[in-house]
Parts: C-alpha cells; sequence; structure tokens
C-alpha cells in the first residue's frame, strides 16, 4: 500500500527535515505539500530533496497563473536535486490565498481546465527539449554540449504559445511523474487522459464510483483522507477492494507520529519495493528522450 | 567591505570546464554547488549570486538548474550566509515570484535576495508565447509595477527574521539606474574602471536620496574577475592556460558587431571602432547594461575592433574589471576601490571552480581580515544583517 503525507503546520526548515526524514525512514512512499500557506511547494521540496535520499517528492501546481516555462524549470530543478524524486499533482481547485496573492480575477472554470490540460502536454514536450546524452563534456574535443540533440518545443495551444528549448538538461526521471486531483468534471477528463497517479477526496463509495468511472492510464490511485484523519485498518481494506493502491494523507506532526507509530503496524504488509527514483518506486517506465524524431531544431 | 560570489558551477571563463581541474559534468551536481557555497561560507562572505535568464542561449549551460529551487536546497546545506538569486521581472508572475522567494526567505532564516531584472532579446519573448521582448520603457514600468506588488504582498506577511527578501538589481541604463535608486539595497554593476565605480556610485546613491531613502540605503558592488597567484607570473599563467582551451566558435569580430547593434564587415578588424557608427544608447534594443560598458569603451579607448573584439570574448562578452595577481596585489586593488568610494563591496566573478574560489579565500580573504576590511566571522544572522540594511519599513496601503 502506498502512503503519501502531507505535512501540515510546519513551518520551519528544521521541523520540515525532521518530518521527511521520519517519512522516510518509516517507508512512505512521498512526500506532498500544499499550496496556498506561508511556505510554497517548489521551494520547500527543493530544500527537502538534498535532506532526504529515497522518498518521492510531490509538489502541487496550479495551472491558473504562472507561465508553463517557469513551472517546467521549477520541477526539472526538483528532479534533478532530488535525483529524480520528482512529482507534480496538478489540483482541481485552489485554495482562496491563490487569488489574493496573485491580485487578480482567477481564470473561468473553463479556461482553468484548458490550461491545465495545456500543461499536462506541454511541460512534458519541455522536459524533452534536450537528448539524455546532449551534455559529452568532452575536454579533449572541446564538445560541452552537443547542439545538435537539443530541440526547440513549438507549442500553439489555445492558452500558451511556447518557441524554444527549455534551459535545464534533462533530468532523470526523463519527466516528473504526474498526480491529478480529481474533484470536478474537468479534473476527471484530465485525469483519464494524462494521469499517472489520481487522488480523490471524498468519503470511500463516492470515491469508488468516481474512479470506477474514470478510465485512463493512471497507474495509481490514492484516497485523500480530510486533514488530521488517518485510515484505520478496516478503511485500508475496503479501499483496497475499491481499486485504490493507497492514501494521501494530511497530518500535523503529533498526528503523524501516530501515523508511523500506531496505524502503520496494523495496515498489514505495506513493503514498497524501494527503487532509486520515484517512477522505479511506482513501477512507471521512464519515457524515452526524443532523440528518436532525428531531426532536432 | 562585502563580498559576494556570483556563482557558475562551471566557472566563469568560458574555457574553465576543458581545465584539468574542472568537473563539467557537476554543473546539474547540487553537492558541488553546496561545496562551493559552504566555501564562501567558511570565508563569512556576505552572499552568494546566480545570475539567471529563463532561456538556453550561448554559452549553454552557465547555469543550467532554476535559480531559487537551486538556492532552497543550498539553503539547507548552509547556515549563515545569504543566498541570492535573479527573477524576471517581465516573464514571471509578481504573486507567484512573491509566494516562491517569502518562501525561500522563511525556509534559509531571512537569508534571502533577489535580482529583479528585465532581460532582453527576443528569444526569450518566445518562451513566453509573444515574438518581440518588449520596449525598453516599457519593460521599466512593468519592473516597478512587479517590485510594487512583491513589496506590498511581503508586507502583508511578514514573519521572515529579515522582514522580507533584500532587493537588488543590476541595470546600467538610466531607467535602471532609476529603478534602482527607487527599490535597489544593492546594486550589482560593470564599472571597469575606479573613476566609472565612482561616478556610476555617486550617481545612484543620488537618485536614492531623491527618491527619499536614507543614506546607507544602497550598498553598489562591482563585478570583478579575479586570477589570483602566489606570484603574479602563477596568476597571469593561469589567465593565459585558459585562454589557450577557449574554443573559437563564432567570430569574435562578427560577435562583437552584434553586441554594439553593427555590422562590423565592411571596416578594417585593425582600424578603429567607428564610434559614429555605434548606436546611442537610446536607440539600441539589447542588453543596455553590457551595451554602456562596450560603448564607454569605445569613447575613452578608442580600440580597434580586432582589440575589442578579443576583449569581450575573453571576458564572456562582459567586459567586467579583470586583476591578476598575488593576494596582497588585489587586496590593494580592492581597497583602493573602497576607499575612492567606487564600491561599497564586490561581485565576484571566479574564473576557474573549484581552484580559483580556493585560491581568493585562502590568500585575498586574509589579506582583506588584516586590514580590517572584512569580517572574521558571522556576527549577524540574516542578508540584510550582513549587509547593514534596515528592515524596510511597510509600505503604506
Amino acid at each position: 500500500m502506498y502512503l503519501e503525507v502531507v505535512p501540515v503546520g510546519t513551518e520551519t526548515l528544521p521541523d520540515l527535515v525532521a518530518y521527511a526524514r521520519v517519512a522516510e525512514d518509516a517507508g512512505l512512499d512521498a512526500v506532498g505539500f500544499p499550496l496556498g500557506g506561508a511556505l510554497e511547494p517548489t521551494t520547500v521540496l527543493s530544500a527537502l530533496a538534498v535532506t532526504t535520499s529515497r522518498v518521492g517528492l510531490v509538489a502541487d501546481v496550479s495551472p491558473a497563473y504562472a507561465a508553463p516555462y517557469n513551472v517546467a524549470r521549477y520541477l526539472a530543478a526538483l528532479d534533478h536535486l532530488s535525483r529524480g524524486r520528482a512529482g507534480w499533482r496538478l489540483v482541481a481547485t485552489d485554495p482562496a490565498a491563490l487569488a489574493d496573492l496573485h491580485g487578480v480575477e482567477p481564470p473561468a472554470a473553463e479556461r482553468r481546465a484548458r490550461r491545465a490540460a495545456e500543461y499536462a502536454e506541454l511541460l512534458p514536450r519541455l522536459w524533452d527539449s534536450w537528448d539524455d546524452d546532449a551534455i559529452p563534456a568532452d575536454k579533449e574535443r572541446g564538445v560541452y554540449v552537443d547542439e545538435a540533440k537539443i530541440r526547440e518545443t513549438r507549442w500553439e495551444g489555445t492558452e500558451f504559445r511556447v518557441h524554444g528549448p527549455l534551459s535545464t538538461p534533462r533530468s532523470p526521471q526523463g519527466h516528473p511523474v504526474l498526480s491529478v486531483e480529481v474533484a470536478d468534471a474537468p479534473s476527471r477528463a484530465l485525469a483519464a487522459e494524462h494521469a499517472e497517479i489520481v487522488t480523490i477526496g471524498a468519503d470511500l463509495s463516492r470515491a469508488a464510483d468516481i474512479l470506477a468511472g474514470l478510465g485512463g492510464r493512471a497507474s495509481l490511485a490514492l484516497l485523500a483522507l480530510p486533514t488530521g484523519i488517518r485510515p484505520t485498518a478496516a478503511l485500508a481494506v475496503e479501499a483496497e477492494r475499491a481499486g485504490f493502491g493507497g492514501f494521501r494523507l494530511e497530518l500535523d506532526r503529533p498526528a503523524f507520529d501516530r501515523l508511523v507509530g500506531e496505524t502503520l503496524p496494523v495496515l498489514g504488509d505495506r513493503s514498497v519495493p524501494a527503487g532509486r527514483t520515484f517512477r522505479e518506486r511506482l513501477g512507471l517506465p521512464r519515457p524515452a528522450d526524443r532523440s528518436h524524431e532525428g531531426v532536432a531544431a | 567591505m562585502h563580498l559576494n560570489l556570483n556563482l557558475r558551477a562551471r566557472g566563469f571563463h568560458r574555457a574553465a570546464w576543458r581545465h584539468p581541474d574542472a568537473r563539467p559534468e557537476a554543473i546539474t551536481d547540487v553537492g558541488f554547488v553546496t561545496e562551493l557555497v559552504r566555501e564562501c561560507e567558511a570565508a563569512a562572505f556576505d552572499a552568494v549570486f546566480l545570475a539567471d535568464t529563463p532561456v538556453l542561449r550561448e554559452p549553454p549551460l552557465s547555469q543550467p538548474l532554476e535559480p531559487f529551487s537551486l538556492l532552497a536546497a543550498v539553503a539547507a546545506g548552509t547556515s549563515r550566509i545569504g543566498l541570492i538569486g535573479t527573477v524576471s521581472a517581465t516573464y514571471t508572475e509578481p504573486g507567484e515570484a512573491a509566494a516562491r522567494l517569502a518562501s525561500l526567505d522563511l525556509l534559509s532564516g531571512g537569508r534571502l535576495g533577489v535580482n529583479v531584472v528585465t532581460n532582453a532579446g527576443d528569444e526569450v519573448a518566445r518562451n513566453f508565447g509573444s515574438d518581440a521582448h518588449p520596449e525598453h520603457a516599457d519593460r521599466y514600468a512593468n519592473a516597478a509595477r512587479f517590485l510594487d506588488h512583491l513589496q506590498r504582498t511581503w508586507a502583508g506577511g511578514r514573519r521572515s527574521p529579515q522582514g522580507e527578501p533584500v532587493i537588488v538589481q543590476a541595470g546600467a541604463s538610466d531607467r535602471g539606474r532609476d529603478l534602482a535608486g527607487r527599490y535597489a539595497e544593492a546594486v550589482y554593476t560593470g564599472s571597469s574602471t575606479v573613476d566609472d565605480g565612482v561616478a556610476f556610485r555617486t550617481d545612484v546613491l543620488g537618485r536614492a536620496e531623491r527618491a527619499g531613502r536614507p543614506a546607507g540605503s544602497v550598498k553598489i558592488l562591482p563585478g570583478l574577475i579575479p586570477y589570483v597567484g602566489r606570484t603574479e607570473r602563477e596568476a597571469r599563467d593561469l589567465e593565459a592556460e585558459l585562454e589557450a582551451l577557449a574554443v573559437r566558435g563564432v567570430d569574435p569580430v562578427v560577435r562583437l558587431g552584434e553586441l554594439l547593434g553593427l555590422d562590423l564587415a565592411p571596416y578594417d578588424p585593425d582600424g578603429p571602432v567607428p564610434l559614429d557608427a555605434v548606436p546611442t544608447v537610446a536607440e539600441y534594443r539589447g542588453a543596455v547594461s553590457r551595451f554602456v560598458r562596450l560603448r564607454t569603451i569605445v569613447e575613452r579607448e578608442r580600440p580597434t575592433i580586432r582589440a575589442l573584439a578579443e576583449r569581450a570574448e575573453r571576458s564572456m562578452n562582459n567586459v567586467h574589471w579583470t586583476v591578476a595577481g598575488t593576494g596582497t596585489q588585489i587586496a590593494d586593488q580592492l581597497e583602493h576601490w573602497w576607499r575612492a568610494g567606487a564600491a561599497d563591496g564586490f561581485n565576484l566573478l571566479v574564473p576557474l571552480h573549484p581552484a580559483g574560489l580556493t585560491a581568493f579565500t585562502e590568500q585575498v580573504v586574509p589579506e582583506l581580515r588584516r586590514r580590517g576590511l572584512v569580517r572574521d566571522r558571522y556576527t549577524t544572522s540574516t542578508l540584510r544583517g550582513h549587509l547593514g540594511l534596515r528592515v524596510p519599513q511597510p509600505v503604506p496601503a
């Protein structure tokens, strides 16, 4: 059984580092981080990337405001810094604090859905700008970068236009793992088409219905429990029967300690083969680079 | 005297990566970068600084990872040194920047600074949905709105030990200096003589005063490329060794023409740069700071096209002040600039890592300490503290 844990109310780096280390030592699969608080997910997880070595790191991402080129850079950096443990979760709705922060009206639902869909397609293309072997760094021949192995992304979407290669070399996983929060019709469609992980935050019977109707290629579905709630052994059995591979849990430090001390022992066998990268841990293939496409721009 | 390292993991010299001591494969290796920053921290530097443009550009990969992501990782591996990254005001949503920077300032315990730039060149624009980079005036008007947004947002939060991140700028144009006078708390500049340095510093401090800011609100930090040796000969040999490793790509004369916004093909490369044909600062369409430095050299020194092209190529098109010498000789120069009022400190563009940084911390820093010019150890814990800057007054709503 997969477990992803989200620290709640932990706001200093030493406390976050301690939380993530306990999660890692307890064999949890990932640490996630939400939007809308005093701390921002990609910066927090980039710091945790170098204080942990095995746990996955999943940043919540809103498609509502930022330019996709910038977000692609943040996540590519996280994958490099963590040596291949980055994931991103496209959220279905934003916390209210996000609109205040930007000082502009959030995009209407339709527009937001289009932006999310373009993020899901465009970011992986940007991450494929460089072939895996584009940096020979050959001192002898004086060839640092092989420019024939860098290609320009040409994206002409409804919401975004991007012409240019990413400035970051291809990362260890190729693409950070894409998780999608499913909460409404647009996010169901997005998940069906693009998600590698889905998270559904509803009571089990409704969540099971949503999951059953979802289809798509996600290899893992997580039941997202309300803040502060830990699963019982009985819920774990029922959730598994409904097709869920694990849970996403939002816990403050005391509740997290009880999860590790009291709940983990009763959840039964939850040994997950530890992989070097997050993809390996999840049994997901590493996307090939685009060198087979030949001509690079 | 403040010391910042302008960090390029592969070294500032364009051929540094080919040097036998260089680790060119380590540019995305956070362990390698963190070791360099720890070395600066052990020498009690004020900060490390990461330049950035959100585009892939020649020379490729001077800094491949987005700077604030990298600095977050570095923050986890250091405890006192200031951390300054660069953000594009033109291509970053102000709310997105405000959130990431405030977050990193909190995580680092109040050690963050942000260098706000407007970028240059249409190839950046194409990564962000347009074909043409905005005009100079529009970029700077937008940068002012961007900075206002950051400061308004931060004034409402204020959880960091230093209040809010330190604002850094690097513009040399009239509008850039004006923006610096209004907002910047540290300014990077490319002055290449003491006189230029004094003139620049006097000008920016004057603009800050006219903007109603108290004295001491802005620190001026010129860039410096140090070649350090146990003898002057050894320092010059290193420079020559790196030059010999440089790969000649684009013809330096063609490249100089691009930098000056002028086709140099019709001119004799051994004749003078045709000053009359060089655009004025107002006419120039590219990165103004670098252009101003080049144009100043043309006006003052009347170099031949070939000589200026070689000089620009040697310093990676940036024509920074370069010093080669022993620890004592370099300390003499820094002290001279500092006492003359040309600098509050320096932004070091170390040609080769890790050897060049080690040479500086082992040979120049002890000499500066002996003269009482730099600290022996940290007595403050925030970047604002290191730089002797006050916590800014909250902006009235």
